[in-house]
């Protein structure tokens, strides 16, 4: 950091000479200096970073730079800082950004974040509450700050907070999860699972909510749903829509950052796109066998055949790298199984059940092959594993039903499906399969 | 100044006390520890230099006092250490700077420097008791007469009286094999790892001594951590490719063991006879009865995945419930990385309680039981999730340090990964208010408290024999320090030391209960396990506040045998040995 004293000894009297001709009563500016990056062994981060901070001076030098426009490069300098991690050095820039800008909801935004990072509840909360005063109904910021308000132990102060990020998107799973988590703290158990089973109904992915929801469960004296949720635990988070930092994410160069905007590609259906930057983030962490397993998954949703044969070999590649890859095990077996080859997709399946258990999806999809490939008995294993930890699986119920049926067991299978039609009648199948069998037909139905 | 006699806490009520400055003076190069780790930091980021040192309190002569052993590291890898190292500045009034305690090119400590190895050290305590009464410790090291040869890459210690013959016994764990040193009781040790089977090769770091099966025999449990090879790990990047130690998540967790003492000298792996066949990368252990149902169950702190709680089905054999029981993983579900772990009754419910150190931006654990063994994630409103967020925590322990009844909490902090500058964090000290909540006093617990390290290993126990628990901290290629207590003694206390009916042997796991007349039961455990990679003091410290009317009228004892005696009449403000079979 010596090296770079004269840099910071130059912004902090340039911004005293702009604080004291054209000072507005704003809190006087704070030095910012680079951290020593020479140790960064990814060459491209490190120029980013010295080009960035070396233009960041000039401008100070420029005694002609616009305040303006000298805050939105001290929040661009605080961007780069706060993706890569060095957040002393984010800190004053974000602070000198949100002086000269003052309405600009990202940099309290940002340094709400920051301090976050570093585990200051108190100067994040303040921060966040800047930003929220200046974007009331920003769902990121109030989601944050109400988890902050969680953290500090003032569940009172998290409701009213997760409670307005949901009446500005009523699909704001993120929301209901806090929400979850302050009836969970004041013990009202019911609340806590009513939000957090809407938020698993609005994000099913994000097995993070099991936990909470088994302990709402828990309380409530249901173990056996208590059981059910703690056996589909995991570690996947609540999606919240955070457009200010994917701006961060994707502001260095590094395979994160590009991994972050096929992300984004993604979710925008931009198949195309995302495969692009998943390229781009490999060539950057050729090591990185998670990012080959994405770059298949985008490249699947493609009809054209170079594309699903890109998408084949990046999933191999990713297993060859990385065996113990559930996931990537899953996608390739999805992807053979939609191409015909089910004998393969069911070795790919089957991989993924022995190194994930508690995959329930994978399971059901292993089941669903072994029964494509009629080996009913092993298909009927697998159902039933499903079922026991997911007794309320429609798909994974008429499976087995469909797969009692190809076992000629015929009298328990009309049982099961007459049940199943009363119990979910919004689900036709059940009554169709059934009136099929009743007809005498012996055939196994496919969804 | 007020004296403490007059501005005591009354009697059960909730805490009111201010503490006088320096309510923990550091006095480790004073008393004689000269001692300073080394972790081999050669700048190829070997996961294991970023973990060690536990220390040990222990009576290995059972002259009535503490001794220490510290556990010491190497260099890893190829050996060479870096050419521009320096050695350790020896002057005692200067604290270690930030970039001494973060500078991985310190070398030092117990005059090793240039040897060709570097071994443990063992310290006795010759506590001098002077003219007015008090006592100063001084230390000796005794390391070498000891036959204690702590070889290879030192990670933590447990101790436990293996053979019931009344001496303690010592348990190394390393980053490579395991070492036993058995109690010769006449000053020396010996080396029986491998007479004993107890030599499992792999990284451990917590072991803790107890008797699971109620036989009368310490048997053994061992947390190991990760499958790590320094041959074939490398580095990891940062978000911005800066190298760093890596997360846990990088490498398979290492399967911890579960001894059975087979009383004649040996011990044998029961892991998977017991039921253990789920494994973490374990940090932490804490062995307690957290059901009541008198037999010892075990709590296993994992870094970055659920933490286990290992429930004695009475019958040789364990099941985890920490799921269920809402002791796997906090009330938001997401696995934190759990370092240092302890249990004890912080609400003065009769029942324990868990408390756990975690990373920068996660916040320390506090899980209340309800006294079946099934816990609420009190952490947030206790105030000491809150005020952790900014640290990372290892080494902490439940311990009374002002003896007003109520169970404080100390931690020492230091981070993992991240700038190198950063890494030294100062410890903290948290007052339970008796209501469920805890203020943070660390700004006015004294100066140490002022000194950022990478704290690692904390034991505690009362070193100077003053009534009042002292805390032994190790710092990760940094020096010892040993925290004085000054205020405890200040209140009343009664001091149990526990031993068997037909040995002499510590009792770890014994619960007793301090019935006074006009307040709650207090109870409390014998423990020399918890914390981190750490041995505790296993006399149990019962603070009674100032009133002298807070003389017990009764202290009952639970063996871990399961007989329960009672004894009147027990002395304040000294230490009373209670033996089993003795009571009424």
């Amino acid at each position: 950091m010596r090296a770079h004293g004269a840099s910071a000894l130059i912004a902090s009297m340039l911004i005293a000479g702009c604080a004291s001709t054209g000072g507005t009563g704003r809190a006087p500016l704070q030095p910012v200096s680079l951290p020593d990056v020479s140790q960064l062994v990814n060459a491209p981060v490190r120029e980013q970073l010295q080009r960035s901070f070396a233009a960041l001076n000039q401008e100070i030098e420029n005694r002609s730079t616009n305040p303006l426009g000298l805050g939105a490069d001290f929040g661009e300098m605080g961007v780069l800082f706060l993706a890569a991690e060095y957040f002393k050095a984010a800190e004053p820039c974000f602070l000198n950004a949100q002086s000269l800008l003052p309405n600009d909801v990202r940099w309290p935004y940002y340094l709400g974040r920051t301090y976050r990072s570093i585990g200051d509840l108190e100067k994040s909360a303040a921060a966040f509450e800047r930003a929220r005063a200046l974007r009331p109904d920003d769902e990121a910021t109030l989601v944050w700050l109400g988890n902050i308000r969680l953290d500090q132990g003032r569940p009172e102060a998290a409701a009213p907070l997760f409670e307005r990020a949901l009446t500005a998107n009523p699909r704001s799973a993120a929301s209901l999860y806090g929400l979850g988590r302050t009836a969970l703290a004041g013990r009202q158990f019911q609340r806590a699972a009513d939000y957090l089973e809407q938020a698993k109904r609005l994000d099913g992915r994000a097995s993070v909510l099991h936990y909470p929801l088994a302990m709402a469960y828990r309380g409530l004296g249901q173990p056996d749903k208590a059981e059910i949720e703690v056996l589909q635990r995991g570690e996947v988070e609540v999606g919240l829509a955070d457009p200010m930092m994917e701006h961060v994410l994707e502001s260095l160069e590094t395979s994160a950052g590009y991994e972050s905007r096929a992300m984004r590609a993604s979710r925008a259906g931009e198949w195309k796109v995302a495969a692009g930057f998943l390229r781009r983030s490999i060539e950057l962490a050729p090591e990185n066998a998670d990012l080959r397993a994405k770059l298949g998954v985008a490249l699947s949703s493609s009809s054209a055949a170079e594309d699903r044969a890109e998408a084949e070999t990046a999933f191999r590649t990713a297993v060859k790298m990385a065996p113990a890859l559930a996931p990537a095990h899953f996608q390739l077996g999805l992807l053979l199984l939609s191409g015909g080859r089910v004998q393969e997709a069911i070795d790919e399946l089957a991989a993924t059940v022995r190194l994930a258990p508690d995959d329930l999806h994978a399971r059901f999809q292993l089941a669903e092959a072994l029964r494509q490939d009629r080996r009913a008995q092993e298909a009927l294993s697998h159902y039933d594993g499903v079922l026991r930890s997911d007794p309320q699986m429609v798909e994974a119920r008429f499976g087995y039903a469909m797969t009692l049926v190809l076992l000629k067991r015929y009298a328990e299978a009309r049982a099961r499906l007459a049940e199943d039609a009363k119990r979910y009648p919004a689900s036709p199948e059940f009554a169709e399969a059934l009136a099929r069998l009743q007809g005498g037909t012996t055939r196994s139905e496919s969804r | 100044m007020c004296t403490l006699a007059g501005c005591g806490p009354n009697p059960g009520s909730a805490r009111s006390e201010q503490p006088t400055p320096e309510t923990f003076s550091e006095r480790a190069r004073e008393s004689g520890l000269d001692f300073a780790h080394v972790s081999g930091m050669s700048g190829k980021f070997y996961q294991a230099e970023i973990m060690p040192p536990g220390v040990a309190l222990f009576d290995y002569d059972d002259d009535g006092d503490l001794d220490i052993y510290l556990v010491q590291g190497q260099m890893l890898g190829d050996g060479t250490p870096p050419a521009d190292r320096k050695p350790v500045d020896r002057r005692p009034d200067l604290p270690p700077s930030r970039e001494a305690s973060a500078d991985r090119r310190s070398l030092g400590g117990g005059g090793q420097v240039g040897r060709n190895t570097l071994n443990g050290r063992l310290y006795r305590n010759d506590l001098d008791m002077g003219p007015d009464g008090s006592r100063t410790p001084h230390f000796v090291d005794v390391t070498d007469q000891s036959g204690i040869k702590g070889v290879g890459y030192g990670m933590g210690a447990a101790v436990g009286d293996i053979d019931n013959d009344g001496c303690a016994d010592l348990y190394l764990t390393y980053f490579g094999p395991n070492q036993l040193f058995r109690n010769n009781c006449n000053g020396t040790f010996t080396d029986v790892s491998t007479r004993t089977g107890t030599n499992d090769d792999g990284w451990s770091v917590s072991a803790s001594f107890l008797d699971y099966d109620r036989d009368g025999w310490l048997d053994l449990f061992v947390g190991h951590y990760l499958e790590y090879d320094i041959k074939t790990g490398t580095p990891c990047l940062g978000a911005s490719g800066r190298p760093d130690y890596c997360l846990p998540k990088e490498y398979q967790p290492q399967p911890s063991r579960l001894y059975h003492n087979n009383r004649n000298g040996t011990f044998t792996n029961v892991t998977a006879a017991a039921g253990i066949r789920e494994f973490g990368p374990t940090l932490g252990i804490t062995a307690a009865d957290f059901n009541g149902d008198g037999w010892i169950d075990v709590y296993v702190a994992n870094d970055g995945k659920e933490n286990q709680l290992w429930m004695n089905q009475r019958n040789g054999t364990f099941k985890n419930t920490a799921l269920l029981s809402g002791s796997a993983l906090p009330e938001h579900g997401k696995a934190e990385a759990s370092m240092g772990v302890d249990a004890g009754d912080f609400d003065n419910d009769g029942d324990e309680d868990l408390f756990m150190t975690e990373l920068t931006g996660e916040g320390s654990n506090l899980f209340v039981n309800d006294g079946t063994g099934t816990f609420d994630d009190r952490s947030a409103q206790s105030g000491l999730g809150p005020s952790s967020v900014a640290f990372t925590g290892f080494g902490a322990a439940w311990f009374d340090f002002d003896n007003d009844g109520w169970l404080d909490v100390l931690t020492v902090n230091g981070k993992v990964e991240g700038d190198r500058a950063l890494l030294p964090q100062p410890k903290q000290l948290f007052r339970n208010l008796g209501n469920g909540r805890f203020e943070e006093l660390s700004a006015r617990a004294g100066a140490a408290f002022g000194v950022s390290e990478l704290g690692r290993g904390a034991a505690f126990g009362d070193i100077d024999n003053d009534g009042d628990l002292d805390v032994l901290i190790g710092n990760d290629n940094g020096p010892v320090r040993l925290l004085l207590n000054n205020v405890g003694s200040r209140n009343h206390w009664i001091g149990l030391r526990l031993v068997g009916a037909a040995t002499a042997r510590d009792m770890v796991g014994a619960r007793v209960a301090v019935s006074r007349g006009n307040g709650p039961t207090i109870w409390r455990r014998s423990r020399a396990d918890s914390s981190y990679a750490s041995a505790n003091d296993p006399r149990v410290t019962v603070g009674l506040g100032a009133s002298a009317e807070n003389t017990p009228a009764k202290v009952r004892v639970v063996w871990p045998g399961g007989r329960v005696e009672e004894w009147t009449g027990i002395a304040i403000d000294r230490y009373t040995t209670l033996k089993e079979g003795t009571g009424q």
